[in-house]
């Protein structure tokens, strides 16, 4: 072998084994924490055991023909045809095997397709590119009356055996929480089940698995595990009655500038405006008329999330991020329940984000890309807010918890 | 002067000359017309052999010619014996009853030809390769085979399966899984035997499998005419109009019904039993009356009858201000679509989109039965 090419090689080897020394490796798959990915975590190491014993033998004896046979010039040996017995031998060992992982395989299989041992149902929605959650009302999770919106991040009650009804509104997505379960596509016109048990309260994180298009790395998303109370106290905060900024501030400056340039696509759940007459006229959104998947992201409770856009840009200053994603299990509620403080926003990347959001996030959201998509964009367009207006909504949007 | 060969075209040019005239004197109208053009076709053909021949003096080889023994046709070896004329007839006949019967044969006519023009073509060329036959037959298969192999194999396949499921359909839906539970039997029996038995002549294998092609291929042809068996239709009794059909989107389960893949999704199942409507959705135990499904994606809904009353189940898809404005007030817009009327123990299928957010509805979304009063399961979309 050429020097340059060994060098090269242990380099290349060296790195890969470097590689696999990351401390933060939040979607490790050789980390369950959860029941469901504990059961394929129990199910994969020992295949991969198996696996690693067959190669090595496999190797070991491969590597030891090619030296002890090498070409010496010795004569040609017997050449043999037919050993029966050997045959079946090697025929039965690879059968035996494959029957000794199929088993375990299949019924771990079927275990993860269980749907009746349900505590708790979440609907989620890929579209490019971000994720939907939906609660339906139901007596599960606690009790919902009231249908529950938010994006990006996928709170669920800590320990509960929930189970996710997965959708898309586009192309195909996949939902993965490394962490906490396998993969699972999700397809337009058809609902697919996973199911989801964390073991401690915290975040997980995960990524959409199947190319959607431009945004693809940027289709992200966090499972947030919070303890039953925890849960509750969230849940009354999601359907917590809107309430207006103070009249005469910035805030509220910012709410006629978000119902003017917006509303038209951002649900604002309790938003209204008011006519001369006293007559009060609820805003909705109709994002159906503007964008191909006919979804964009409920920003009622903005700031009760960490991320936005995809789980893809911290709403929280990295000192804040640190805090939450580090803290102890018992602590990490209470961290997460306070959402974005006006002390701990991430102004930068949100500011960003207003300013251009197609060039932070790379968007199928021009005018002549648009007219490709029949007159309607895929994620937000560019939207020619002036810096004034941008420091409006963003009070307005602080307020959004 | 004149060779053998030359006389006989002569003669028959002179007679197709002679017919052309007398039967072109004799016989007006359009079928005079058309047998004289013909005629005189035949002529002109005949001419312009005699002509060739003529000219070649039958390709008989002149003994004072010393070369001629080596370079004219007659001294080549003569081409091999050729299929193709004799396929690419029946090709331009099929083309022929195609125009005038049905364009499946005339699709089937334009294939052979064009298989024909192709192979022979190609036969043709190889023949001049060398003098050596086996050489040629191998140039032509070098270049034919790969073309050849895959679409015989196609051919041969689709008319396996098609006897097959010809079969299939003939046979009661107990008696076919017999059957090829027998046939694969007979099949794995038939193909240990033949494996065991190395010195069995390839012509009794052969003779054997063809055989068997032959039946099944006869099989499925003679089943093909008998027709298949009564599949049992899903009764749909013909809409009441007056229920649905006020608004445009009226049975939408028409399509919804064959799509298999959809049913095999549902996100709810509504049950009609003792007067009541109530749905069962994954993940939620026991039946409920409100149901929560996801915006601006299709859902499916099975509805299932289990009252005597043939019922339908219609969706009130909302209600929604137009832009059309009337006297200051703008008109309202209340979408609705059902399902056709479904029998006792009978289902239907349903896919729903919701656009907008119940919210932003001014009458709540509901599926219903009508005239059914609390026959009412409400959708929320958040
Ligand atoms: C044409 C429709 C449209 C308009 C108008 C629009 N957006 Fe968006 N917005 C989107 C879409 C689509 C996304 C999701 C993009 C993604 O994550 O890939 C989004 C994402 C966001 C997010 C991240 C939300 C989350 O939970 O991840 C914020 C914040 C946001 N928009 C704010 C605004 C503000 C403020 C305005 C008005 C100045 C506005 N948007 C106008 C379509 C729109
Ligand atoms: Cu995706």
């Amino acid at each position: 072998m050429p020097r340059r090419t060994s060098i090269t090689l242990a380099a290349a080897t060296a790195l890969l084994a470097l590689a696999g020394c990351a401390t933060d490796a939040p979607q490790d798959t050789w980390a369950p924490a959860g029941e469901n990915a504990q059961r394929i975590h129990n199910l994969q190491w020992p295949i991969f055991a198996i696996a690693g014993v067959v190669l090595l033998i496999v190797s070991a004896v491969v590597v030891f023909c090619v030296i002890r046979f090498r070409d010496k010039g010795q004569p040609m040996p017997e050449q043999t045809h037919g050993k029966p017995a050997l045959e079946i031998l090697l025929t039965i060992i690879p059968a035996l095997i494959l029957v000794g992982v199929g088993i375990p395989t299949v019924s771990t299989i079927f275990e993860l397709a269980k749907t009746d041992d349900t505590e708790c149902v979440i609907n989620v929605t890929g579209q490019q590119w971000w994720w939907e959650y939906d609660y339906p009302a139901q007596q599960g999770c606690g009790g919902i009356a009231e249908p529950i919106v938010t994006s990006g991040q996928l709170v669920l009650p800590v320990d509960a055996k929930v189970l996710l009804r997965l959708t898309s509104r586009d192309v195909i997505h996949s939902f993965w929480i490394p962490k906490l379960n396998g993969k699972r596509d999700t397809v337009p016109g058809r609902v697919h089940t996973l199911r989801l048990q964390a073991d401690e309260p915290g975040i997980y994180a995960g990524q959409c698995t199947e190319f959607c298009g431009l945004s693809h790395a940027n289709m992200k998303m966090e499972a947030v595990a919070l303890s039953k109370a925890d849960f509750e106290t969230w849940k009354a905060n999601q359907i917590a009655p809107y309430a207006s900024p103070e009249a005469g501030t910035l805030a509220a400056a910012g709410e006629a500038t978000f119902t003017a340039n917006c509303s038209y696509c951002h649900q604002v759940n309790g938003l209204a405006t008011t006519s001369p007459s006293g007559e009060v006229t609820p805003v909705l959104a109709n994002p159906d008329e503007f964008v191909v998947s006919g979804a964009v992201p409920n920003l009622t409770h903005l700031m009760s999330r960490n991320t936005f856009a995809g789980a893809t840009w911290d709403l929280l200053t990295e000192e804040c991020r640190d805090r939450v994603w580090n803290a102890p299990p018992d602590q990490f509620g209470a961290l997460y329940l306070q959402g974005v403080t006006p002390e701990c926003l991430n102004e930068v990347d949100l500011r960003e984000w207003l300013r251009n959001a197609p060039a932070k996030k790379p968007m199928f959201a021009s005018d002549a890309q648009k007219a490709e998509s029949g007159g309607k964009v895929r994620g937000m367009p560019y939207l020619a807010l002036s810096e004034s207006q941008i420091d409006e909504i963003i009070a307005y949007l602080l307020e959004r918890k | 002067m004149f060779t053998t060969g030359s006389k006989l075209f002569i003669a028959a040019t002179s007679l197709a000359i002679a017919a052309a005239i007398v039967f072109g004197v004799t016989n007006t109208g359009d079928v005079g017309w058309t047998a004289t053009v013909g005629l005189v076709g035949a002529a002109v053909a005949l001419t312009l052999l005699t002509g060739v021949n003529f000219f070649v003096r039958d390709s008989n080889v002149g003994s004072m010619q010393p070369d001629a023994t080596t370079n004219s046709p007659a001294a080549h070896d003569a081409p091999g014996s050729s299929m193709w004329p004799l396929i690419g007839a029946v090709g331009v006949t099929l083309i022929a009853i195609g125009i005038v019967a049905t364009p499946v044969v005339f699709k089937a006519g334009v294939v052979v030809v064009l298989a024909t023009v192709v192979e022979w073509m190609v036969q043709g060329w190889s023949e001049r390769a060398s003098s050596d036959r086996a050489f040629n037959a191998g140039v032509r298969k070098r270049i034919l085979n790969p073309l050849e192999f895959p679409v015989l194999g196609a051919v041969g396949l689709a008319v396996v399966v098609y006897s097959f499921s010809r079969i299939m359909l003939f046979l009661s839906k107990a008696a076919g899984p017999a059957a090829f539970a027998v046939i694969a039997a007979l099949l794995l029996v038939g193909g240990f035997l033949f494996a065991s038995q190395p010195s069995v002549k390839r012509s009794i294998v052969v003779g054997i499998c063809a055989i068997a092609g032959l039946g099944l291929v006869s099989a499925g042809a003679v089943m093909a005419i008998d027709g298949q068996r009564q599949i049992h239709a899903h009764d749909i009794i013909e809409a009441d109009p007056a229920v649905c059909a006020s608004n445009a989107e009226a049975e939408v389960d028409e399509k919804g019904s064959q799509s298999l893949a959809a049913k095999s999704n549902v996100a709810a199942t509504l049950y009609f039993e003792n007067g009541r409507l109530s749905a069962q959705v994954i993940g939620i135990p026991g039946r409920v009356t409100t149901i929560t499904l996801p915006r601006s994606t299709p859902s499916n809904i099975v509805f299932r009858n289990l009252d005597a009353e043939p019922v339908r189940l219609t969706a009130n898809l909302g209600t929604f201000e137009t832009d059309v404005e009337v006297n200051g007030e703008f008109i309202k817009q209340s979408p609705l679509t059902c399902t056709t009327l479904v029998e006792q123990d009978g289902r239907q299928f349903l896919t729903i989109t919701f656009a907008k957010a119940s919210s932003g509805s001014l009458a709540p979304y509901s599926l219903v039965v009508p005239g059914v009063d609390g026959a009412v399961v409400e959708v929320v979309v958040p």
